[in-house]
């Protein structure tokens, strides 16, 4: 806990100072790139929680973030909700259809764990495919800005402090939830579920908890992204989508909350960057060698590498005081 | 609700039995890597499609004979699973790894593979030499073509030999190695050499199951993903460390998959391996879903 208190009194006051200057600073196309990677940050909090707290594997993020994304494009076009009550409908929606979910997957677990959420991301994209009146099938949806009363919910800077608002707030959530009653019980279940049990943890109703603040992270996330790119299309939530979700947050460094924002980082601003310098095909292959080479070298991800770096610089530190005092 | 013949109920059930062998094929290459080093290859289905696509470019450039660069493809894929074990597997497994970590590095190398293909052999698709696919016969109107036939023929031959390999010395070895390690090495198995031929083997499993799809449809950086998804559900509802009931659950679930095609219609067809996977999770009672170890990943 030191550890990590630590680093965030070294990044919470940049990230602040980074995030009020952003607007002026970034033109158009970075300010949507920013914004991106706020709503990517939401659902990537919510997969460290689920994957990284309570050892659960999902495939399905993707799918989740599709289930925000095209809730929001239809409830703000046929019902032209406002954005309390459109966030609201987000995450109920997300929130009810992991409950089902949760009847089949959270009786398995490990491997049978990320079949059933395969299997449930394979199923949401058939039914986004197929019923074309409600989803616009392969083209998708155009999704009409948010409606915020007078504020205007189309203007890039609207988006940009909604979504902020919204990563800063999961991830507090997120970085607080470890040291509560339920996230203790996610790790006990993550480090061995029969020890859990034994305990008297309840692992039903804490996988559950997990696999909901999973699923309505993704749906922010997802709605964010909707109005964010303006449009949305079956391919962006399939299994690659996914799985991609998965490698940012353990690239990142599954373990910490700061994790969720450097695999954000991965998967919105590198891509970017790449593209800038006109070397868009570099970008697939370098980000498997990437993953190997983090996986190989850094098991616990770059937030684990950096806080590791900070605990090492801290003991040494403390033994240097402790000959000087001898 | 087409009209169900006799014909044509043969006919559907032959072609779920060569779905079927394709899937037992890949599958097979999953579960001896998985005995072996207890992990989950999920490169498994883009090392075949490597293989395929590579023999695709050398045939059409009309570089070497077929034969050859067919050959050089499964080559070419066992190689990439010897690599993926000597430079990666084994050096997590020796590194004492968290569980989980050797699921992720297969992850890694499905995007690598795949990242490969999209760079050097484009996303197109591309229509691969049909390999027996053209060559129909039949008898009274059902209608069955030679790759259909050669591969269920050949799967189950593999197959057959595949349990007779497991009674031989070597089969013993492997058995040994994946059961205790230590305990192997002090009979003197070469426990590291076990995994590396048992990785090169199922390496070119998987370069042939690749050719086969490959010749059955067509071939582009993504068309191995869905036959590997439905290997994957036959494997993890038969259990990964078993091999007689993973492999006739792949048969029955092609099997399933081809008649609820036929009868409710293509599209509907994807959709009822995905229900069917979800009811069963659901509703099979806890005791066959136990996981013998602790759950991993």
């Amino acid at each position: 806990m030191i550890r990590n208190s630590r680093l965030a009194l070294l990044f919470v006051p940049l990230g602040l100072i980074v995030l009020a200057g952003a607007p002026v600073m970034l033109n158009r196309y970075w300010l949507f790139l920013v914004t991106t990677l706020f709503a990517y940050v939401i659902a990537l909090v919510g997969l460290k929680v689920l994957f990284g707290d309570a050892g659960q594997l999902s495939l399905g993020q993707a799918a989740f973030v599709g289930i925000g994304a095209y809730t929001a494009a239809i409830v703000t076009d046929t019902l032209a909700l406002t954005l309390p009550y459109e966030i609201l409908v987000v995450a109920l929606v997300s929130a009810l259809i992991a409950a089902v979910i949760a009847i089949p997957a959270l009786r398995v677990s490990g491997l049978r764990f990320a079949l059933v959420t395969l299997a449930f991301g394979e199923l949401f994209q058939w039914f986004l495919r197929d019923s074309k009146g409600l989803t616009g099938g392969e083209q998708g949806l155009f999704v009409p800005p948010m409606l915020m009363g007078p504020i205007p919910g189309k203007s890039p800077l609207t988006l940009y402090i909604v979504a902020a608002i919204g990563a800063i707030f999961f991830s507090i959530l997120a970085w607080h939830l470890p040291k509560t009653k339920v996230g203790r019980a996610m790790s006990a279940i993550r480090e061995s579920q029969l020890a859990a049990e034994s305990v008297g943890v309840s692992v039903w109703r804490t996988k559950l908890f997990a696999f909901i603040f999973a699923a309505v992270s993704a749906g922010i996330g997802g709605m964010l992204l909707a109005h964010t790119s303006g449009s949305i299309s079956p391919t962006s939530f399939g299994l690659f989508s996914g799985v991609y979700l998965l490698v940012a947050i353990i690239l990142g460094g599954s373990r910490s909350t700061l994790g969720a924002w450097i695999g954000a980082v991965y998967l919105v601003i590198v891509p970017a960057l790449f593209t800038t310098v006109g070397l868009d095909g570099v970008y697939v292959l370098f980000s498997g060698a990437v993953l190997l080479i983090v996986i190989m070298l850094f098991p616990a991800g770059i937030a684990g590498v950096l806080q590791q770096f900070v605990a090492t610089r801290r003991s040494n530190k403390r033994s240097k005081r402790r000959e000087v005092t001898a | 609700m087409p009209d169900i013949s006799l014909d044509g109920a043969i006919q559907v059930t032959l072609a779920g039995l060569s779905t079927g062998s394709v899937y037992a094929l890949l599958l097979l290459g999953i579960l001896i890597i998985f005995r072996v080093s207890r992990a989950v290859n999920f490169a498994q289905g883009q090392m075949g499609m490597i293989a395929a696509y590579v023999a695709y470019a050398i045939i059409a450039a009309s570089l070497l004979p077929i034969w050859l660069a067919l050959v050089l493809g499964i080559a070419l894929a066992a190689t990439i699973g010897l690599l993926t074990d000597r430079v990666l597997i084994e050096r997590l497994a020796k590194r004492g790894a968290l569980s989980g970590q050797d699921l992720v590095v297969t992850l890694g190398v499905m995007l690598l593979l795949t990242a490969l293909a999209e760079t050097f052999l484009g996303t197109q698709t591309k229509s691969f030499i049909p390999l027996g696919n053209d060559v129909q016969f039949g008898f009274r109107s059902v209608v069955v073509n030679l790759n259909q036939v050669v591969v269920l023929v050949a799967t189950l031959v593999l197959l057959g030999a595949f349990a007779i390999f497991l009674r031989t010395k070597p089969g013993v070895a492997m058995r040994a190695s994946a059961m205790n390690p230590d305990l192997a090495r002090t009979f003197g198995v070469n426990v590291t050499r076990v995994k590396a031929i048992t990785w090169t083997v199922s390496g070119a499993l998987a370069g042939i199951v690749g050719i086969i799809i490959g010749s059955r449809l067509s071939v582009d950086p993504y068309y191995m993903t869905a036959f590997l998804i439905s290997a994957f559900i036959a494997g993890i509802i038969g259990g990964l460390d078993r091999f007689v009931a993973p492999i006739l659950i792949a048969f029955a679930l092609a099997l399933y998959q081809n008649w609820s095609a036929f009868i409710f219609g293509s599209t509907a067809g994807t959709a009822s391996l995905f229900i069917l996977v979800i009811v069963l999770l659901a509703i099979l009672p806890k005791k066959f879903l136990d996981e013998k170890r602790e759950a991993r990943a």
